[in-house]
């Protein structure tokens, strides 16, 4: 085949969309699927083979392992967290912006507050619950309150922030990113800090098993590291309905 | 306060599942993929990005007891993600293939999934030789080039060959190519990494346990194997831009 005929042929078929906003959307989208990837594949690993690794190792190794192996492990996890909330959060205004079609972007800011506030507020709800010894104590109660403070979120968002002409996509994305909000905040305001505390036990204190206050915060953050490993669930049945299952019909 | 009534009423009209079979299997089979594989590339991510500084920094006897604990537990997720993703991706693949051409609806099915396996399977095949070879082995550099030359001539055999059909929609074209390198992911999970990983566990494990000597073979494989691992971290992101722009990215326009 001549030269020519295989530039022809490449010009024929490969013609990348030249506009800037569909551009954008596929970065947002590909930054966002990469590093969520990352983040919610380190929440799997935690739960599905760091926690029993761990476990499995004597004291002594475990205390020359957590300095060694954590670290790295919880920067990527919190860095990969904010990348992904941050590439998300642009991608679903962009929707926002467009909708409705009567009056584009008229809910914006309404929308962008009401769920931001929703989901700090149960955020804060569950986090003052599980300083209760009462709740803390009871892994069951305690996967209960996150389930029905979700609920009440979306329950919220539905019946208060949806407005007329909201598109599945909005909606679905509203609802699944709420939930990745939360988690956000759980690997920020929970995980990430009683970790950071647990490496810094291990490095001031070589070969020592960490104190019963220490052993006490990290036991809620393996309960709420549990809840986000279960809430990815939702979350991603939300974000994979969002384009391809019209589930939503806002009237 | 919402009495019972005018909350069904609200649900009723609000909240509509779409009731036929396809798009509720399409549903399941994008739920499965984006499961299974924020498994499989996110603990792929994790050898990459964090285990590999981790076993640097630890001595020998450490070592030795951490081996055998963390990676049969994580190759296990890691190995089975990795099928479930592809066996997800692949049905879902075929559902759309089955809609076209408009037509003559999966009129070219069959053609299109023995070329594709056939130009997959030969890509990997070249660069499985590609690896045992020690000049290449030994360089990085050389490896990473021979696979991205191997993996953009794949590349532009499904894009102009092997998904090239008149009215082929721009989604079935950029998984082929996305799923393409997915499927040499695959290969290199269960054709280099896994294989090798075992017996590396199996005489790590030895080695810990009774005192035998680790068979200088050993230090072969593994360096295959993370040559299989990073080039896998790499390829996931083409592979990843290529799934974002099945839906949503007009990149390809039928022939």
């Amino acid at each position: 085949m001549a030269a020519v005929e295989i530039f022809a042929l490449l010009q024929i078929k490969v013609l990348p969309p030249s506009d800037a906003g569909t551009n954008i959307h596929l970065l947002l989208r590909w930054l966002h699927i990469v590093s969520g990837i990352a983040w919610i594949g380190l929440l799997y690993y935690f739960n599905l083979v760091q926690t029993p690794f761990l476990a499995a190792l004597e004291p002594p190794v475990r205390a020359k392992v957590v300095p060694a192996l954590l670290p790295e492990a919880l920067a990527w996890f919190r860095g990969t967290a904010i990348g992904t909330v941050a590439a998300g959060l642009p991608y679903w205004v962009l929707f926002l912006r467009r909708e409705p079609a009567d009056a584009p972007g008229l809910y914006l800011w309404a929308t962008l507050a009401e769920w931001t506030l929703a989901v700090v507020l149960v955020w804060l709800i569950h986090w003052f619950l599980l300083r209760l010894r009462f709740v803390a104590e009871r892994g069951w109660l305690y996967g209960l309150t996150v389930a029905a403070l979700v609920a009440a979120f979306a329950w919220y968002f539905w019946t208060h922030t949806v407005y007329d002409g909201m598109t599945n996509r909005a909606v679905s994305i509203g609802l699944g990113g709420g939930i990745g909000l939360f988690l956000l905040l759980n690997v920020l305001g929970i995980v990430g800090p009683a970790q950071a505390r647990l490496i810094a036990w291990h490095q001031e204190n070589p070969g020592a098993p960490p104190p019963p206050e220490l052993r006490a915060r990290l036991q809620q953050a393996a309960l709420v590291s549990r809840a986000s490993f279960w809430l990815t669930l939702p979350l991603l049945l939300l974000m994979a309905a969002a384009s391809h299952y019209p589930l939503f019909a806002a009237n | 306060m919402i009495d019972g009534n005018a909350l069904a009423y609200l649900l009723q009209t609000k909240v509509l599942p779409p009731s036929d079979l396809g798009t509720n299997v399409q549903l399941v089979l994008r739920w499965s993929h984006f499961v299974a594989g924020i498994t499989w590339i996110g603990l792929l991510y994790f050898f990459n990005l964090v285990n590999v500084p981790f076993m640097k920094a630890i001595d020998a006897p450490t070592k030795g007891k951490v081996i055998p604990a963390l990676l049969p537990r994580a190759l296990w997720w890691f190995r089975w993600g990795a099928v479930i993703t592809v066996l997800a991706g692949f049905v879902y693949w075929i559902l759309f293939q089955l809609t076209e051409p408009p037509l003559d609806p999966g009129s070219k099915l069959w053609r299109t999934v023995g070329l594709w396996f056939a130009v997959v399977v030969l890509t990997w095949v070249i660069s499985y030789f590609l690896v045992q070879a020690p000049a290449v082995a030994k360089n990085g550099w050389i490896f990473a080039v021979l696979v991205a030359f191997l993996v953009t001539l794949m590349s532009g055999g499904i894009v102009h060959w092997v998904t090239a059909y008149d009215g082929v929609s721009n989604r079935v074209v950029s998984i082929g190519v996305g799923g393409g390198i997915g499927m040499i992911m695959l290969l290199n999970v269960w054709g280099i990494i896994w294989p090798a990983q075992k017996r590396i566990i199996a005489w790590t494990k030895e080695n810990a346990e009774k005192g035998t000597a680790i068979p200088p073979e050993s230090a072969t494989l593994a360096r295959r194997a993370f040559l299989a691992s990073r080039a896998n971290a790499w390829l996931s992101l083409p592979m990843l831009f290529f799934m974002a722009a099945a839906s949503h990215y007009p990149l390809f326009v039928g022939g």
